[in-house]
Formats: structure tokens, C-alpha cells, sequence
């Protein structure tokens, strides 16, 4: 063994290399706080490894970038828990980073002889920025897609290169391909390779001048191995431990699949940047324009840390540097956590709507994942075209967008946010459509007729209240609820209000209201048709006014032209023509009660599509989410986004 | 090393803690180290252990009915004997992504005297050309290196190292053909499936 050793040795020379790199002098002894620089090069190996592991499988494109991610993160072997590490350790990264400055200055480290030694390591920490900012676009996820864009914006704003700057670390004006391509070759290649050369000089010229002993007389001299490697051990145990227990606990976040056309309004950078973006949000920092709160100071900063070697040359200068570092820290941990007492616990209306959107982002990434996990699965086109293309994701947009000007959905927008006209709550000026089609809404309509059109008494249709046409009319539907209600609530005519209501259910045809009882719907159609009831009877049978094609029958009913076709109520099909143009003759055309737009002209087929697949809860579901109800699910949501929905929502759905 | 002839209480008790010291160096050093290694090897292995977990988890054989194909209707199939050949689409799943209706393959299918259907792998055990049918000789033949085949799948001469991969066939109620479809390893005498 000895011999073997001794060959090694007299070809290349280890044990010189070896005594060097081990047997180096600490006076004063091995003590913790100098394991910070250690603990450094740890987490940057740790970043090496998984990060060679990580690129094994992902693919840098707009179409793939995601989709690979998620890839790692749930379907490969210990995926979760590599990227957990890497996410993390990037996290640890910055905070010894700042551990490991806050030492060198406040124990003098930067001093003569060590400025060169200093200006590598604010180098070094350049870099490390650096990789953050490239990495956290990488997964091309809404977060880090406009998180990155606001760093990239910033970038253009650099006085007289800005722009082509800008251009060149986009690959193009815009985020695109290459954005991931040139990124993810500055993430991987360049920026760690600088790292690596930079590290190495940085270590190289630490060992020329030794450690800088805080307290010689500290304890009797020691050296590197074994006693202080020990610590720098124990504290990369620390280190690794932190890390994987945040990777295990927490996890690495992949919120929805980028989407230029989709803003993302709860985007933030990356904590540690925190107190920049703050700062920024400063309106007497806005005022100089985003270059001087976003480029100029910064720089200065930087700029100061540089001279702090040539400042400590004078006589405070060292007390100056400790003590203007102390202030900037303090600024940057209170900016920090102002920042984050604003996002979180504020309850100015901006913090709240932060919240919504980060929970409306938080559905958004669970939904894309559930669809993906789909059968039909990932198509080529990439992930983001799975919630473009879902009613669940789009239908709540869309309705938020068009309808929720005189609608309501459940008391809100849709997408669960109130309707507010400059601050206020806006009043609703037609029907709450959230149970639309539903036995509920059949109920409603036949027995709180009232109520379910009281907000057309909110508005006019030329010059006439649209409440007075609706509900003061004795000859149209109004009239026959204020007649018939009350037979149709006495408890003999239970069955037949359940069959009503079932009957009427069913000619929807809709997936989401089954199964359907048929022995119900037969009395339905009867009590529709015949009028039969168990006590008493309908002033006008509902067939007097009413032309309908009962599902599965050949033969219309009715009359048509008095009141709205009911063929197909509810459904599908029904929906989008209604929707298209509800004043036709079968709508609501036989009157002038109709004050509702034709969305024909203004609404894409693909909009339509989407809006009405939505309120009609056609759109996938996984077995999971099926079995408890998908409406269940979206109101539930709906009110831990907008828990004052639930007090404020009047009163057209009470039981 | 062979200094421990002085009787110092003291110095023996530095040395034991240098050794301690040294050793718990090793031990956590070592440690730290190789988890994320031993973490980023077990990721780089995905595709082993996946397999493996799969296999687990259909627990072998598939229940009747799973990864059957319709690819024809019966009546398509003439009654002479005489064989159809019939591309073969399905999803394909690569990695992340779901290609719909992808031609993955193609199968010669046969209705033989007794009535019964029987399939075949179009592809060549030899070394996976796609075996045409020779309507003169009726019988299989490959352009490539000429492995022939008779219509049952057996071979007729010694260039292929086994005879054509059959395949399972059911026929529904309605007529239709299902195929059970499957890619085997090529230039070996076992049929050896592929993924």
C-alpha cells in the first residue's frame, strides 16, 4: 500500500498537494465562524450536482421548458426531491453568501492585504446573483416568467445600451425560445464555469495571506485538518439537513405553464430580492424613474462595497464600513419584511387582491397538473394550451369579462372576485346564474320568480324599468308564479314540484345534473303538459305559453311565439344560442322584455364554446375531483378566495 | 506514528481526540457528500426503476381487453385466406408529452379456413424491415434480406431467427378486430417484448 502510495506520489506530487491543501495554519484555533466559506463551496457542489442531474432531463425550449419540469417534479424517480435540493440549496446559497460578507466586514477580513481577495468575492456573489435570477426562469412557469421579465425589464431601462443589452440576454424583443436557450446556457455554462474560475482564485489567494484571525490569542493554534474541516463539516451537515428537510416539507413551487396572454398579477422576484422590489414600489423612488431606484442605487451600493477596502485605509474608515452595513442591513431586513407583512397580512386592497391572485394562481397550476395527468395528457403544442383550451380555467374569465356587468355567479364574477365600480360594490342587474339549468334554478324560477329577477329592477330598458316588465307583468311568467306558487308549495304537490323540477332538469340533457329519476320526470311532463296535480290546479298549464320538444320525443307541445321555446332548456345547445341572440322569437323574442346584448357578432365561437361548456360543467375531471361534486369544489373555492362573497351575497339562491 | 513509548497521559488523550476528530471529519464529510450524489444517481436511473415499478404495478399479465386495438372490421377481411395489411395507430407517449393517434406499427391480419383471425407483427424478426406479402407465392417475404415466411408465420428459410411475432386477436360482438399490439426484439430466436 505504502509503495503503491509512494509511486503515486513521486509521479504527480500528491502528498505536497495534499499537505498544502490540509495542514494549513489557523491561529487562534478552528472556530465556527469561519465555516461559512466552506459551507459555501458545499452548497455550490451540491448546485453542481443536482444540477448536472437536473439537466439530464430538462429541455430548454417555450414548448418543453415546463413540461419537463414537471416531468422531474412528478412523474421521475426522487424528481421532487432533487429539484427540492437544488431550489433550496440556491435559497441557502444567498443567505451564507450574506452570512459570509457580513463576517469578512464586520471582523475587518477585507482589510489590506485582502482587498484583491474582497473584490473576488463581491464578484463571486455577482455571479451567484446571477445564476438565481437565470435559474428561476427556467421552469418557465408564470412566476418565474413574469418575475424574470420585470429583471429583464430593468435591464432595458440601463441608460444607452439598455435596449440591446435587453435584446441580447432575450435572444430577440421579446421572451421566446431563445430566451430559455441563452438563459439556461448562462445557468449551466457560463455562469458556473466564471463561478469555478473565479472560486479558484478566490481560495488560491486566501491561502497566500491565510486565515484573518479574529482573536489570535483565541485559543493555541490549530490547523485546517482535522479540527476546523470537522466544523466546516458539522456546519455543511447544518446546511444539507436545512435544505433537504425544506425540499422534503416544503417542495420546489411549479405554478402554471407560462402564458404571455395570461398576466400573472401576484409575480414577485425571488425573497431575497424582495427589498429591491419594495424599494421600487417607494413613490418617491418611482418619481426618479425606475433606472435610478432600479440601477442607480444599486450600483452605488455595490460601488461602496468595493471602496470599503480603501475607505478602511483611513483612520474610522473600518467603523464607517461596519457601521453603514449595519444601517444597509437593517434597511434591506426591514424592506424585506415589509414587503412581506404587506403581501401577507396587510389588509389594504391590494394586499388582498395579492392574496387572490396568488390563490387563484395556486388553482391554476393545481388544475394544469390535474390535466395533465389526464389521458389525453400533454399535447405537443405544451402545457399552457391545456388551460387555454379548459372551460374550468377560461369559463370564469369569460364570464368575469362579458357577463358579470349585469350577472352575478354565486355573488361574484365568476372567477370569484366581487364586481366593484370605483371602490364600491356594483349592483347586479340580471339573474345570479350560478346554479343556472340546476333543479335549484327550476325551483327558483317557479316559485321565487321575484327574487331570481329582482336585480332587473336595478336598470331601465328605454326609459321603462326592466323590473316593471319582468315582475309587474300579470300575463307573463311573473303573473303565473304570483298565481301558482302557492298551490305548487302545498305539501301534497311536493312530488309534483320535484317532478317539475326534474322534468325540466332533464331536457338540458346535461351530464353535470345526472342521473335523472325517470319516474319523476314522467309526472314533470305531466303536471307540464296536463296540468295534473295532486291538489288543486295551474291557472294556465305550463304548455298554454310554453313550446317545448320534450327529450327523446318526436311531437312539439305548446304554443310557440307566447313565451321562450323551452326545447333543450339549459343546455348546450340551448346556452350558446341564447347566448348568441336572446331576442330571437324563440328566446325571448315574443316580447320586448328582453334587454340582454346579442353576443353573436362579439363573442368567438371559441368563447362561447368555453363560457357555456363551464356553466354547464362539461370539462374534465379527474376521479378525484369528480367524486365530490365538481360545483361543490369551484364554490368552495370560490369562498376561501372571498370569504365576504358569502355575507353579502343577497338572497335569489335561499333555500 | 511509533512515538507512544512516553508515558503522557496527556498527549495520548490528544492524539485519541485528533483521531475522533479526523474520523467524524471523514464520516460527515463523506456523508454530505454522497447523499446528493446518491439522490442524483437514483434520479439518473429513472428509467430502470420505472420500468421495474411498472411492471409491479400491472402485476404482470394485463386483464383481458387492456391494450387491445380495433384496427379492422371482420367483413374487411377476405375469405380466401388471403392476408390485409393494416397500419396500426395509437397514443404514444413520449416523456411528457401525448401524441394522439400516432401510426406506431402495422400488422398483416388473416381470416384462416377455420374462420379464426390471426395477426401478425409486420415487422421482420430479422432485423425489422417491413415484410411485404407475395401474392404469387403466397407467402411473406422481406425485401431486405429475403427471410420468407409462410402464412401461418413459420419460416421457410433460415435468414430470420424466428418466425413472425403473433400477435392476440379478439372479435367483438359487433364485428370489429381487436389486436393486442406488440413490438418484440429484433435479431434474437425469444421473443423478447420491447418496452
Amino acid at each position: 500500500m505504502k509503495k503503491l502510495l509512494d509511486w503515486f506520489d513521486d509521479r504527480t506530487g500528491i502528498r505536497e498537494v495534499m499537505n498544502e491543501a490540509l495542514y494549513e495554519r489557523i491561529p487562534g484555533g478552528a472556530r465556527w465562524r469561519y465555516v461559512w466559506g466552506s459551507t459555501l463551496v458545499f452548497t455550490f457542489f451540491l448546485q453542481v450536482i443536482t444540477g448536472i442531474f437536473l439537466w439530464t432531463a430538462y429541455s430548454p425550449s417555450t414548448q418543453t421548458a415546463w413540461e419537463s419540469v414537471y416531468y422531474i417534479q412528478s412523474q421521475m424517480t426522487l424528481g421532487w426531491l432533487i429539484r427540492g435540493m437544488h431550489h433550496f440549496a440556491a435559497q441557502a446559497m444567498v443567505v451564507l453568501l450574506a452570512f459570509h460578507l457580513l463576517q469578512v466586514i464586520i471582523d475587518g477580513a477585507y482589510k489590506a492585504p485582502r482587498e484583491i481577495n474582497f473584490w473576488l468575492g463581491i464578484v463571486l456573489m455577482g455571479i451567484v446573483l446571477g445564476l438565481s435570477l437565470t435559474g428561476y426562469l427556467l421552469p418557465w412557469d408564470q412566476k418565474g416568467y413574469y418575475a424574470t421579465k420585470v429583471a429583464t425589464n430593468i435591464m432595458g431601462v440601463t441608460p444607452v445600451i439598455g435596449t440591446e443589452v435587453q435584446e441580447v440576454v432575450q435572444g430577440g424583443s421579446d421572451y421566446g425560445h431563445q430566451t430559455l436557450t441563452r438563459f439556461f446556457a448562462l445557468h449551466a455554462g457560463i455562469l458556473p464555469g466564471l463561478l469555478i474560475a473565479f472560486l479558484a482564485l478566490h481560495i488560491a489567494v486566501f491561502r497566500r495571506h491565510g486565515i484573518h484571525a479574529k482573536d489570535p490569542e483565541h485559543a493555541p493554534e490549530a490547523m485546517f485538518w482535522p479540527d476546523q474541516v470537522l466544523k466546516d463539516a458539522v456546519a455543511c451537515l447544518a446546511v444539507l439537513a436545512v435544505v433537504m428537510l425544506l425540499a422534503i416539507y416544503k417542495g420546489a413551487e411549479l405554478s402554471a405553464p407560462a402564458d404571455p396572454s395570461s398576466p400573472y398579477d401576484a409575480a414577485r422576484p425571488e425573497w431575497y430580492f424582495l427589498f429591491l422590489f419594495r424599494f421600487l414600489k417607494f413613490e418617491f423612488i418611482d418619481k426618479f424613474g425606475l433606472a435610478f431606484g432600479a440601477i442607480y442605487i444599486p450600483s452605488a451600493l455595490m460601488l461602496f462595497l468595493i471602496m470599503m477596502p480603501i475607505i478602511a485605509l483611513w483612520r474610522f474608515g473600518h467603523k464607517i464600513n461596519v457601521f453603514v452595513t449595519v444601517i444597509l442591513t437593517a434597511c434591506i431586513m426591514g424592506l424585506t419584511g415589509l414587503a412581506f407583512y404587506e403581501d401577507w397580512y396587510s389588509d389594504k386592497d391590494a394586499s388582498i387582491k395579492f392574496r387572490n391572485d396568488v390563490a387563484a394562481a395556486h388553482k391554476a397550476a393545481e388544475r394544469v397538473r390535474e390535466l395533465a395527468e389526464a389521458p389525453s395528457g400533454i399535447p405537443p403544442e405544451g402545457a399552457v394550451s391545456l388551460l387555454r383550451n379548459d372551460p374550468l380555467t377560461q369559463g370564469p374569465k369569460i364570464f368575469a369579462k362579458r357577463c358579470a356587468s349585469c350577472h352575478r355567479y354565486d355573488g361574484h364574477d365568476g372567477t370569484g372576485e366581487l364586481v366593484m365600480v370605483e371602490g364600491e360594490e356594483a349592483e347586479a342587474t340580471a339573474a345570479d346564474l350560478g346554479k343556472f339549468g340546476s333543479r335549484q334554478w327550476v325551483e327558483n324560477i317557479l316559485v321565487n320568480y321575484d327574487e331570481v329577477f329582482a336585480p332587473t329592477r336595478n336598470t331601465t330598458k328605454d326609459g321603462v324599468n326592466l323590473g316593471e316588465l319582468f315582475l309587474d307583468d300579470e300575463y307573463g311568467m311573473a303573473g303565473w308564479v304570483n298565481e301558482n306558487k302557492a298551490v305548487l308549495q302545498m305539501p301534497e304537490n311536493k312530488e309534483i314540484l320535484a317532478g317539475l323540477k326534474e322534468f325540466l332538469a332533464a331536457q338540458s340533457g346535461r351530464e353535470d345534473l345526472a342521473p335523472y329519476d325517470e319516474s319523476l320526470i314522467d309526472i314533470g311532463r305531466d303536471a307540464f303538459v296536463n296540468g295534473t296535480l295532486n291538489q288543486g290546479e295551474f291557472t294556465t298549464n305550463c304548455v298554454d305559453c310554453h313550446d317545448i320538444k320534450v327529450r327523446g320525443e318526436e311531437e312539439a307541445l305548446g304554443f310557440p311565439g307566447t313565451a321562450p321555446v323551452l326545447t333543450g332548456y339549459a343546455g348546450e345547445e340551448w346556452l350558446k344560442s341564447f347566448i348568441s341572440n336572446p331576442g330571437t322569437e324563440e328566446h325571448y323574442g315574443y316580447g320586448d322584455k328582453n334587454a340582454m346584448p346579442a353576443f353573436e357578432d362579439s363573442m368567438s365561437e371559441r368563447e362561447l364554446d368555453l363560457l357555456v361548456k363551464w356553466m354547464i360543467n362539461d370539462y374534465y375531471k379527474s376521479e378525484e375531483s369528480h367524486s365530490d361534486e365538481s360545483v361543490a369544489v369551484a364554490e368552495e373555492t370560490s369562498e376561501q378566495q372571498n370569504v365576504e362573497v358569502e355575507n353579502e351575497k343577497s338572497e335569489p339562491e335561499a333555500e | 506514528m511509533n512515538d507512544s513509548t512516553p508515558v503522557d497521559p496527556e498527549s495520548n488523550d490528544v492524539s485519541r481526540r485528533n483521531f475522533m476528530t479526523k474520523f467524524w471529519s471523514v464520516i460527515i464529510g463523506g456523508f454530505v457528500t454522497l447523499t446528493p450524489l446518491v439522490v442524483g444517481l437514483t434520479f439518473f436511473l429513472d428509467p430502470i426503476l420505472r420500468k421495474k415499478k411498472a411492471a409491479e404495478a400491472s402485476g404482470g399479465e394485463g386483464s383481458p381487453g387492456e391494450g387491445f386495438l380495433n384496427v379492422i372490421s371482420e367483413s374487411a377481411l377476405p375469405d380466401d385466406g388471403r392476408p390485409v395489411f393494416q397500419q396500426i395507430r395509437k397514443n404514444v407517449v413520449d416523456a411528457w408529452n401525448t401524441y394522439i393517434d400516432q401510426p406506431v406499427g402495422a400488422v398483416y391480419l388473416r381470416k384462416t379456413e377455420s374462420g379464426a383471425i390471426t395477426a401478425f407483427n409486420s415487422e421482420c424478426p430479422h432485423l425489422g424491415c417491413t415484410v411485404s406479402y407475395l401474392e404469387s407465392a403466397n407467402q411473406y417475404k422481406c425485401p431486405c434480406h429475403d427471410s420468407k415466411f409462410q402464412l401461418d408465420g413459420e419460416r421457410t428459410n433460415q435468414i430470420p431467427p424466428r418466425p413472425m411475432d403473433e400477435l392476440d386477436v379478439k372479435v367483438d360482438d359487433e364485428g370489429n378486430v381487436w389486436v393486442k399490439f406488440q413490438s418484440y426484439k429484433i435479431g434474437v430466436a425469444e421473443q423478447i417484448p420491447k418496452n
